[in-house]
């Protein structure tokens, strides 16, 4: 095994590190069985996963998790519609969360040396019917995640 | 080796093995720097952390990441990437004569995303002007 100075010369001698962002697997939106929303927690729907690494030598950072925008909808539904998205994530040290669907952005600082290592998050996006209800078509949404420095 | 110490090895060569697999995104995060004129200029390393060719877009923004930033540009603003190669760009922005320095964001983004999920990485980079006597 190298010793631990060696592998912090090794770190140290590499370009600066950054935030990357990776998309592990993608949502899948499905109606709900009132069909008064739309959302990936539905049944046989599927929450988004992706991965938050890299981040180890450029200090501390922030995820920001934008409220989502509806993409693609059936003509004549209200793309106004209101939208909620739900995290969780998950460090090495620590854990992160949005504490159940909110319907604003929201953001988490990713503090200290092993913190920032690698975060895996998981997300959900909802929306409700609005004013025009749930019609039958394809709908998507979009959620806006960013990694920046503090 | 003590157990705290074993710990911290295996967290760091970790880091290192996920370096080589994904590159990283957008480096460095923050800078800054002088410059003599009214523009300021820093060359920027994209990546391409995912599995597959992709087209990125870069934007300077405003450093909330809100909008994006008058009077900046970037010399590739679509780059089109191998999986795990990176690339350098320069990003350049003016300086307002009524103001001692200026900072933008600057954010990287996949052109044609695939799902519900837009994934975006940020930095932020100051530039001040050299004054005379100051």
């Amino acid at each position: 095994m190298w010793p631990l100075s060696l592998v912090l010369l090794v770190l140290m001698s590499t370009p600066a590190l950054a935030c990357a962002l990776a998309l592990d697997v993608g949502g899948v939106l499905r109606a709900s069985p009132g069909g008064d929303r739309v959302g990936s927690d539905e049944a046989n729907g599927r929450a988004a996963t992706f991965i938050v690494s890299n981040a180890l030598l450029a200090g501390d950072f922030r995820i920001t998790v934008a409220r989502p925008v509806i993409v693609d909808a059936p003509a004549g539904f209200d793309r106004s519609a209101p939208t909620y998205v739900s995290y969780t994530a998950s460090g090495l040290l620590s854990s992160y969360g949005s504490g159940g669907y909110v319907d604003h952005q929201t953001s988490f600082d990713v503090t200290g040396l092993l913190s920032a290592l690698s975060v895996i998050m998981t997300l959900n996006n909802r929306f409700t019917s609005g004013a025009s209800g749930i019609f039958p078509g394809h709908y998507a949404t979009t959620t806006t995640v960013t990694c920046a420095p503090l | 080796m003590r157990p705290a110490l074993s710990l911290l090895a295996i967290a760091l060569a970790a880091g290192l093995a996920a370096t080589a697999a994904a590159a990283q995104s957008l480096s460095p995060m923050t800078n800054s720097g002088t410059t003599p004129s009214d523009v300021k200029g820093f060359r920027l390393l994209v990546g391409n952390p995912y599995k597959q060719k992709m087209v990125f877009v870069v934007v300077p923004m405003d450093p909330r990441f809100e909008i994006a930033a008058e009077d900046a540009m970037v010399n590739f603003p679509e780059l089109t990437m191998a999986p795990g190669m990176s690339r350098q760009v320069i990003v350049t922005f003016r300086i307002d004569a009524q103001h001692k320095e200026r900072t933008i964001g600057v954010c990287v983004w996949p052109k044609q995303v695939d799902g519900p999920i837009l994934p975006r990485v940020c930095g932020r980079y100051t530039g001040k002007r050299l004054v005379a006597g100051g």
